[in-house]
């Protein structure tokens, strides 16, 4: 086998050097002269040109290390085939000369560079299958547990290992295996087993409260991947959102990519198959500038560079799977530097009679479909049991993933054959933990009683050398799990081929009430009741799983906040000020530039996207899809998160986002009765007063899920908010990220956010909030709240049934609800988004933030029936629209604010901000 | 009711995101669209040639790896140049305009390059259309037709003067000023934004029927 470089640069026809070069390093047995039938593949010859000498000069030349195949390798190696060249590996390097090496971001976890010509010897990942391990925990102190559970990095305390040595016994074992330790420990983790939340009681709360509710919509709820609510005509809609916020840390192009990837597969694989229909993406990113915690600064990465790094690979995965983007939002704050929370997730439709979870009957085959397996992500469940340091941060290259949308994609398609043939008893996807917990926990319920064999021999492989818990473990991204039916194997396996999909049988169903998992290459056909043979890396029965001992939580109530902060009064004189602080700040500036990089229209389905305006580039609050063609029905979403309001009080701040989510959509038209949520909950380990916090907005948001009839049917937890670096440990405010959907017979009936005629008048719905704690401009000021304004619990319920009136009522021309930024923000957008100027006389406060309430346009003629049908809505004129004259006119108590300076610091900081690591 | 329709083969390869939205375009303008899997072609199961009118629709084939639209253009090749030699019309959208491009199937010396921005762009967008030879745009010289774009690699560039069928008549995705071209004979059309989106959008069914009407 030889290395060739093909080397590609662009043509220059000024004559001037190139700086960048694609190379393709191919490792073939082919000769040289072969290598020519490649140019035209390689090369576009309009553009590039081959190079046979590169130019001298310092250079940077980046390409992925052995261990990580390049995504590229499987389309090289295809098409290079079709020339009659046979490749066996290949991997693209850029090479960089001059200035266009500066600001290449190196991630030393999955890249290698090189500033002199590489000398390559292979482009294989290598390594050497190690043996299973066995450890006798019976013979073993308690100091020699602890010390086992932190050295392979289980995160198990010393009461789970103690419960482990006497499974142990009871399994009348003399030793256990490595693969038993490392299944344990994922199945125990706080990612697959909540263990936090059941310590605290809390997912029973949210459970009897969307089962209290009982709407008839609902499909499934907490049981399966997604959430799923019923449509119409037979059809069913479901969303998932989760958070990957320890991944995002360690690397954020990875750990977004992968974020996306997950949520995506898990809409895919629920039920009996789902097609996903829409994104949402949420990032909150630490302080660009470091004023609150200038200790970190170079310790961990710039808040800059992981936003850029995450706008890249949200585009890199989200784009090619054809799903369009309803929802991206980027947020800074200081206290999410130590980790940030990156939130994504995906909309689903399929039919009403795929949309239960699915159970494997005894006999069905384990098809393992798509991505092979290899030593990515090891530890990606455990580590969510504990925080990131500066050590996990640097340490263990094995928690990197990759992302490969293409398989996924590809699973996309085939995955909704699967389904409309009914080739599969039940599907999933591998997540976390990989094949222990997908087809751990798949096997749980087969025929009832439970069971499944698994062969890891089997297992298509990226590399050699995986030992057994590795290859049980890995968490390598885009492989699915489908229960077949033996009669539907040649179909399910015509499919797989149709779409170039790898799928391979590696186990059977059973009924012997165990996960039993081995390795013996010998072993390829399967039955059901058959003898263990080979190596036998587990072995045990499903009841051993359910008694993992959990933590005592210390529930400790913060005390009270005394200090109450002074703001500047606002004025004629300073709004203009004030509005250019408020308009300016990160999270509510013009993020159109990151947002376009998403695809929002493919599907052809999108009604309502995520920007709307005369400019295209004032964000929406209500993203609405019409997911069939032909039909009028329509599915909206709406999200509220503010890391500000829940840094003053996290349980009011549940309350406002929940309220927010839910007055985007009725107010939109759609019925309360017709909305579901989803909770995606968010605290600091190291926080001593974060399970009081998540305990009292678990209570508060399940009360007002009660008290609306509208029930959460997902969620998430993440309990690993702490990060420390530099010797200090940030935390991350609790809070929980709050996610509606609806649907709706009509959408044409839907209002719209823009504002419609002249003449027309700005009403504001609710304008409960007086204070600016919590508020975009609080933020701006640096000023850090202490008591937050809240919507009143008591009132939610009659106030959303008097706004779905109004909402019916005919009376409203737009509507947008008053959430981040207040009733400023919202008139400043309206007139981006429009040809009108805007004249505000306004009584409530113009920059506090009324999270539930809403800015409504109306006729002048509908005033009087606004005032006197819906007084309960406590509408408050705020002003008028009117045609522009010279110019656009912002006019607030008669005063005329800097249109284009505040038009020009809303357009100019996005920007600015997310390149400060650059500039600074 | 479908046998009298013309049939209007539109091609997946895996990376094919598009293919729903231009079938039901197809069908909304018409046609008879089916699917039509590479590996079915590469298989010799199906012919490329058995239909009335082609196309490529959008996506990321073969992923976007090496480079928009190789893999198709490369594995294809011999199948491309059997539908052209059969005057069978030919549209590709986005991604199918990146593959029909690398294929060679316009003008010498024109070919798609990065947008200037270098990522990514998905915006809503006005087209004018051209005067040209062009089969899918003939009687609507002159037109504005509103439909988005999302494309990272969609400006047309090269040394030759392309048989130009579109242009932008609003903010360019991609830094350029041409939107579409068509072959030299106008059986052939290329462009990276998308006339199938949203479903039933009346400007580009425009393009859609008149392909068909010309099969």
């Amino acid at each position: 086998m030889t290395i060739y470089r093909i080397v590609i640069g662009p043509k220059k026809p000024d004559g001037k050097q190139a700086d960048i070069f694609k190379i393709y390093n191919l490792e073939t047995g082919c000769a040289a002269s072969d290598l020519r039938k490649l140019h035209a593949i390689f090369c576009n010859s309009v553009t590039e040109t081959v190079v046979e000498t590169m130019p001298a000069g310092e250079f940077l030349e980046v390409m992925y290390q052995n261990g990580v195949i390049d995504p590229e390798q499987e389309a090289i190696i295809r098409a290079c085939g079709s020339k009659g060249v046979i490749v066996e590996a290949a991997k693209v390097g850029y090479r960089y000369y001059g200035r266009r090496r500066q600001g290449i971001y190196v991630n030393k976890l999955v890249h290698v560079s090189f500033t002199s010509e590489p000398v390559l010897t292979t482009l294989k990942p290598r390594g050497i299958r190690q043996p299973m391990e066995y450890f006798n925990l019976l013979a073993l102190s308690d100091a020699e547990l602890i010390g086992l559970s932190a050295k392979r990095e289980l995160h198990l305390s010393l009461a789970q290992m103690k419960k482990l040595a006497a499974i142990q016994d009871e399994l009348c074992a003399s030793r256990v295996t490595d693969v038993f330790l490392e299944t344990f420990a994922a199945r125990w983790s706080d990612h697959c087993n909540h263990t936090t939340w059941k310590a605290l009681g809390l997912l029973k709360i949210l459970m009897a409260a969307t089962e209290a509710i009982g709407n008839p919509n609902l499909l499934s709820a907490f049981v399966d991947n997604a959430g799923v609510w019923d449509f119409y005509d037979g059809l069913a809609i479901l969303f998932k959102l989760e958070t990957h916020n320890s991944p995002t840390m360690k690397e954020a192009y990875g750990g977004q990519l992968t974020k996306l990837g997950g949520v995506l597969r898990d809409i895919i694989e629920n039920g009996l198959g789902a097609k996903p229909i829409g994104n949402i993406e949420l990032t909150v990113a630490g302080e660009i500038e470091r004023r609150r915690y200038p200790e970190l600064e170079g310790k961990t990465w710039p808040a800059s560079l992981l936003l850029r790094e995450t706008f890249s690979a949200i585009a890199d995965y989200g784009n090619p799977m054809g799903v369009p983007m309803l929802f991206p939002r980027a947020k800074s704050h200081p206290d999410y530097s130590g980790k940030p929370f990156a939130l994504g997730g995906s909309v689903g439709i399929t039919t009403r009679a795929a949309a239960k979870k699915g159970s494997p009957r005894k006999g069905d085959l384990v098809v393992l479909v798509g991505g092979r397996t290899g030593n990515d992500g090891l530890h990606g469940a455990t580590i969510s049991s504990g925080g990131i340091t500066e050590q996990t941060d640097t340490g263990d290259s094995t928690h990197v993933q990759i992302g490969h949308p293409y398989t996924e994609q590809k699973m996309m398609r085939a995955g909704l054959e699967i389904r409309d043939r009914r080739c599969a008893s039940a599907r999933t996807d591998f997540g976390a933990a990989g094949i222990v917990s997908a087809v751990g926990e798949m096997g749980e319920s087969t025929g009832g009683k439970g069971g499944v064999l698994a062969n890891l021999a089997l297992v298509p492989l990226k590399c050699a050398g995986l030992s057994n818990w590795q290859i049980a473990l890995s968490e390598s991204q885009e492989r699915f799990l489908h229960a077949i039916i033996p009669e539907k194997l040649t179909e399910a396996m015509e499919i797989y081929d149709r779409h170039e999909l790898e799928a391979t049988v590696i186990g059977i169903f059973t009924e012997s009430g165990r996960f039993q998992m081995i390795y013996d290459p010998a072993v390829t056909e399967f039955q059901p009741e058959m003898e263990l043979s080979g190596e036998i890396a587990l072995d045990v029965p499903y009841s051993c799983f359910e008694d993992c001992p959990l933590p005592e939580i210390e529930v400790i109530e913060p005390p009270a906040k005394t200090n109450h902060p002074k703001y500047p009064d606002v004025s004629t004189e300073n709004i203009n000020e004030m509005g250019l602080a408020l308009v300016s700040h990160f999270d509510v500036c013009d993020q159109s530039s990151a947002t376009r990089r998403y695809d929002s229209t493919v599907q052809g389905i999108t009604y309502q996207g995520p920007l709307y305006g005369k400019n295209y580039n004032v964000p929406s609050s209500l993203a609405v899809l019409q997911p069939v063609y032909g039909r009028p029905y329509g599915l909206t979403l709406s999200l509220s998160f503010s890391p500000w309001q829940f840094e003053v009080d996290p349980v009011a701040a549940a309350i406002n986002a929940m309220m927010d989510a839910l007055a985007t959509q009725v107010i939109a038209g759609v019925r309360l009765k017709d909305i579901c949520l989803a909770d995606n909950f968010y605290t600091a380990d190291q926080d001593p007063y974060a399970y009081y916090y998540l305990r009292e907005q678990v209570k508060a948001i399940a009360d007002l899920s009660v008290r609306t009839g509208t029930p959460f049917i997902t969620g998430k937890d993440s309990s690993s908010g702490s990060g420390t670096f530099g010797g200090r440990t940030v935390n991350v405010p609790a809070s929980v990220a709050v996610t509606a959907m609806g649907k709706v017979p009509d959408v044409r009936k839907l209002s719209p956010h823009a504002w419609q005629r002249p003449g027309n008048l700005l009403v504001a719905i609710k304008p409960y909030a007086t204070r600016l704690d919590g508020s975009i401009l609080s933020a701006a000021l640096d000023i850090t709240g202490t008591k937050l304004d809240h919507f009143p619990v008591d009132a939610a319920a009659s106030y959303l049934h008097s706004l779905e009136d109004l909402a019916r009522s005919g009376v409203i021309q737009s509507a947008v609800p008053i959430n981040c930024g207040g009733i400023f923000l919202r008139l400043f957008e309206g007139m981006e988004a429009s040809e009108y100027s805007a004249f505000a006389n306004l009584k409530p406060s113009l920059f506090a933030e009324s999270f539930g309430g809403a800015l409504i346009e109306i006729k002048p003629a509908d005033i009087y029936r606004l005032m006197d049908d819906f007084r309960d809505l406590q509408p408050t004129v705020v002003g008028f629209l009117d045609e522009i004259q010279t110019g656009k006119v912002f006019s607030v108590l008669r005063t005329m604010l800097d249109w284009t300076a505040l038009r020009m610091a809303w357009l100019k900081s996005f920007e600015r901000k997310v390149n400060h690591d650059r500039t600074a | 009711m479908t046998g009298l329709r013309k049939r209007v083969a539109v091609l997946y390869t895996p990376g094919t995101n598009c293919e729903e939205e231009t079938m039901a375009a197809f069908r909304l303008a018409g046609g008879n669209p089916q699917l039509l899997f590479m590996n079915d072609i590469l298989k010799g199961r199906v012919r490329m040639t058995d239909c009335d009118c082609f196309c490529v629709p959008g996506g990321f084939s073969g992923g976007d790896h090496i480079a928009t639209g190789i893999l198709v253009a490369t594995l294809l090749a011999d199948h491309f140049r059997r539908l052209v030699e059969a005057r069978i019309p030919i549209l590709g959208i986005c991604n199918g305009f990146q593959a029909l491009d690398r294929a060679r199937l316009f003008t010498d010396g024109v070919t798609l390059s990065r947008n200037d921005s270098e990522v990514f762009c998905s915006m809503p967008v006005k087209h004018r259309v051209e005067t040209s030879n062009c089969i899918w745009t003939k009687g609507l010289e002159g037109q504005i037709l509103r439909f988005p774009s999302a494309h990272g690699y969609g400006k047309v560039v090269g040394e030759s003067r392309p048989n130009v069928v579109l242009t932008y008549a609003s903010e360019s995705p991609n830094g350029g000023f041409i939107a579409g071209i068509c072959s030299d004979n106008g059986r052939i059309f290329g462009l990276m934004d998308h006339p199938e989106r949203p479903y039933g959008n009346p400007d580009g069914l425009e393009i859609f029927r008149n392909g068909i009407r010309a099969a």
